[in-house]
């Protein structure tokens, strides 16, 4: 005799709760000054590895600890919250709230934060060869496009990841 | 090894006196100078300030090699008339007269306060100089070799109490040769050769009258802090650094709500198997 199920609605309350505590949560351990010395380090990799694109693809740069430099002496610094891990909190939240198994949230947390830093650093080498060209296009791609393009990308990384995770038909979540 | 204010006092102002301060403009726009050739043998090598080389032509390595606040001189105008401000400035502090005879003493675990050093052949770093310039920003320290000056693998100078980099100045007689890792500040005047071993950096300019200054996969950057006189006038500051935020914290926090509603909106659709 097959096993009686039911199915039902998830309270959306219970994803916008679990996904505010776990930012709060990150967000409170990334400020503490072990984690922020972390930080600072993982800026500077993200630098370096712009620096081997550049570099590797013929572009000429010169990398100075968190800061890339261009040979007229233009140079992008890479400081706190320019290496997106914020935006990487967030979105590992949002995976984290969301009901779904291990081996799909490991998924989100994985492909998610690739994605995002693979974004980040695009937007820092645009940035670079923007700021040597024009300050004003420099301003404008960092403030307003690249935020917006950030933003969408997260939202598109989120709602994939959702899809994929949640298949119609199954199920994904088991209620003990 | 101690000294106080009044020498350092009393060798600034002579050379304040006897000095040439306008001849060392151009000198003081140049990070790196050599006589015969200037060469860069790895990346990442960054040079701050004018590069230039006279009466030689050759430089090498640049690029990947980068010059940022400045540009590159081979045997020009502008380089010509910095190697005879060398020859000045060299001469200049050749003629300051010595406080402490070093000869013979390793460099390294020293504490110097401000004045003039002398080794009547090489002078070894090996390990940690400490510069302490007891509260004065515009202190001096000279150091004058007869021939060499070589420093160990991850040799360091490190400065206190306001000692500046703009203030520590290396006259050689002969060449330099920095070890692999060397952290060094000062400019270092050489009457051959500078030779950088890899990932050697200096805060303050190499400047070699005859021979060759060598590169590899070093930072030399200007100095900081006072502006070297009177031996030599400030350094250009001319770097044009942005930051890159990935997002401003209100659009964070839109973003964090943007989330926030799209899961909620996603979680009401999944369905729950119990």
């Amino acid at each position: 005799m097959p096993a009686m199920t039911t199915v039902t609605k998830l309270h959306p309350l219970r994803f916008a709760l679990a996904f505010t505590c776990w930012a709060l949560l990150a967000f409170g351990i990334l400020f503490t000054p072990p984690v922020q010395a972390l930080d600072v380090r993982f800026s500077r990799v993200l630098v370096s590895v712009a620096h081997g694109l550049l570099t590797g693809c013929g572009g000429h740069a010169a990398r100075d600890g968190a800061i890339l430099r261009a040979p007229g002496g233009f140079g992008v610094e890479m400081r706190d919250g320019c290496n997106a891990v914020n935006v990487l909190i967030l979105l590992w939240s949002a995976v984290l709230a969301f009901p779904a198994s291990r081996n799909m949230k490991a998924l989100g947390l994985a492909a998610g934060s690739a994605i995002v830093q693979a974004l980040n650093i695009l937007r820092f080498i645009s940035l670079f060869y923007l700021g040597q060209y024009s300050m004003t296009w420099f301003d404008f791609a960092h403030a307003y496009l690249w935020e917006s393009l950030l933003v969408l990308d997260t939202m598109v990384i989120f709602w994939l990841w959702v899809r994929h995770a949640v298949r119609p038909g199954t199920a994904l979540y088991a209620r003990a | 090894m101690k000294f106080n204010r009044a020498t350092a006092s009393v060798v600034g102002l002579l050379a304040l006196t006897f000095g040439p301060p306008k001849a060392m403009a151009q000198l003081s726009s140049f990070g790196v100078l050599g006589g015969s050739t200037v060469t860069n043998t790895a990346t990442p090598t960054i040079v701050n300030g004018n590069l230039g080389v006279s009466p030689g032509s050759a430089v090498s390595g640049f690029p990947p090699g980068i010059v940022t606040s400045g540009s590159i001189h081979a045997a020009d105008a502008t380089a010509a008339q910095a190697q005879t401000d060398l020859t000045a400035l060299y001469n200049q502090l050749a003629g300051n007269a010595c406080n402490t005879d070093l000869t013979g003493v390793d460099l390294g675990g020293l504490t110097l306060t401000p004045g003039v050093y002398c080794f009547a052949t090489s002078a070894q770093l090996t390990g940690t100089l400490t510069l302490d310039a007891q509260g004065n920003p515009n202190a001096i320290f000279i150091f004058k070799t007869g021939s060499t000056l070589t420093t160990a693998s991850g040799s360091t100078v490190v400065l206190t109490n306001s000692a500046s980099s703009c203030g520590v100045f290396w006259q050689l007689g002969s060449s330099a040769t920095l070890g692999t890792g060397t952290s060094l500040v000062g400019s270092i005047v050489a009457l051959s050769s500078i030779t950088l071993n890899t990932g050697a950096s200096v805060g303050g300019r190499l400047l070699a009258r005859n021979g060759a200054v060598t590169l590899d996969g070093s930072q030399v950057t200007f100095c900081t802090g006072n502006s070297g006189a009177p031996f030599l006038q400030p350094p250009p500051q001319t770097q044009n650094i942005s930051n890159a935020p990935a997002m401003s914290w209100p659009v964070l926090a839109g973003l964090g709500v943007l989330l926030a509603g799209l899961g909620s909106v996603l979680a009401r659709k999944a369905q729950v198997l119990g």
